[in-house]
């Protein structure tokens, strides 16, 4: 969406193609800290009409956080100088189209990306399947990691793509989660729509696996 | 017990296995052997294991309070 204020265009993306993952991981980190203050908030205000209140000036806040990152204006002169209302529509016209592309992932297992073709090994458990420990090891060790530290989903979902979504016949090495290596950086310019399509696949096989296996099944009932 | 894998996690699972030295592999050591050693026969023993020790326990159980 391009939004014209004071003679300049300004670009606000609608569509998860048009978000990468490494944008996603940032305005994650950026507003987490706040995002945790307004739960608590509404968490403990028991009156009905101040919670309500306090919801929106959360959706507003998200609103101007989120134009702010993508167009790269500061937070206090889009609240000074831009027509806030425009601002709110914007956000809520994108989350809706986002939740509307969320809902339509399937289970796609080959993706078209940085000109070449790239999947998620078939990764069903059976004597065939080529998957090693040390890479299953790897994503739930990460994830685990991650998760401990109080990091967003979004950033366990970047681990998760170095370690799953591959070039075809690639093997799993350990340099594909090294933090400053190529493929990191390549994976934070993914496009959400394939991240998240990355997850969603990744949740339905791993759920699987839980249901199957005696040896996993402890490790459900331990983390939860 | 349950603590202790919260902590550890996954690690703490690959100590287990690697400790079996069922999975060895000549020149490696243990832990990479088990990292090396394909996903699916790792978890089939691993759960033939637990059942096997949760008979076993089982047994002895019964003949304690006999």
């Amino acid at each position: 969406m391009k939004i014209i204020h004071d003679g300049r265009t300004y670009v606000y993306p609608m569509s998860l193609t048009e978000i990468t993952l490494g944008q996603a991981i940032e305005l994650e980190d950026k507003i987490r800290t706040k995002q945790e203050d307004y739960k608590t908030q509404i968490d403990q205000e028991e009156d009905k009409e101040q919670k309500q209140l306090i919801q929106l000036q959360w959706q507003l806040e998200n609103a101007v956080d989120s134009f702010s990152f993508y167009t790269g204006i500061s937070s206090q002169e889009v609240k000074s100088n831009f027509d806030v209302l425009q601002i709110v529509q914007a956000y809520n016209a994108a989350q809706n189209i986002q939740a509307e592309e969320s809902k339509q992932l399937n289970d796609e297992k080959e993706f078209e990306f940085n000109n070449e073709l790239w999947c998620i090994e078939s990764y069903e458990l059976t004597p065939k399947s080529k998957m090693t420990f040390n890479e299953f090891l790897t994503a739930k060790e990460m994830v685990r990691q991650m998760q401990e530290l109080g990091q967003g989903n979004t950033n366990s979902l970047l681990y998760l793509c170095c370690v799953y979504l591959r070039k075809h016949d690639e093997p799993f090495t350990e340099e594909l989660i090294d933090e400053d290596g190529e493929r990191m950086e390549l994976m934070r310019s993914l496009p959400m729509n394939i991240a998240l399509s990355v997850g969603f696949f990744l949740t339905s096989i791993t759920n699987l696996y839980l249901k199957d296996l005696l040896s996993l099944r402890e490790v459900q009932e331990t983390q939860g | 017990m349950s603590n202790h894998f919260e902590k550890y996690g996954w690690v703490s699972f690959l100590s287990y296995i690697a400790d079996s030295r069922i999975f060895d592999i000549s020149g490696m050591n243990s832990i990479d052997a088990a990292k090396h050693t394909k996903l699916y026969p790792i978890l089939v023993w691993a759960s033939e294991k637990k059942e096997k020790e949760e008979l076993i326990a089982s047994y002895y159980e019964r003949l304690n309070k006999k």
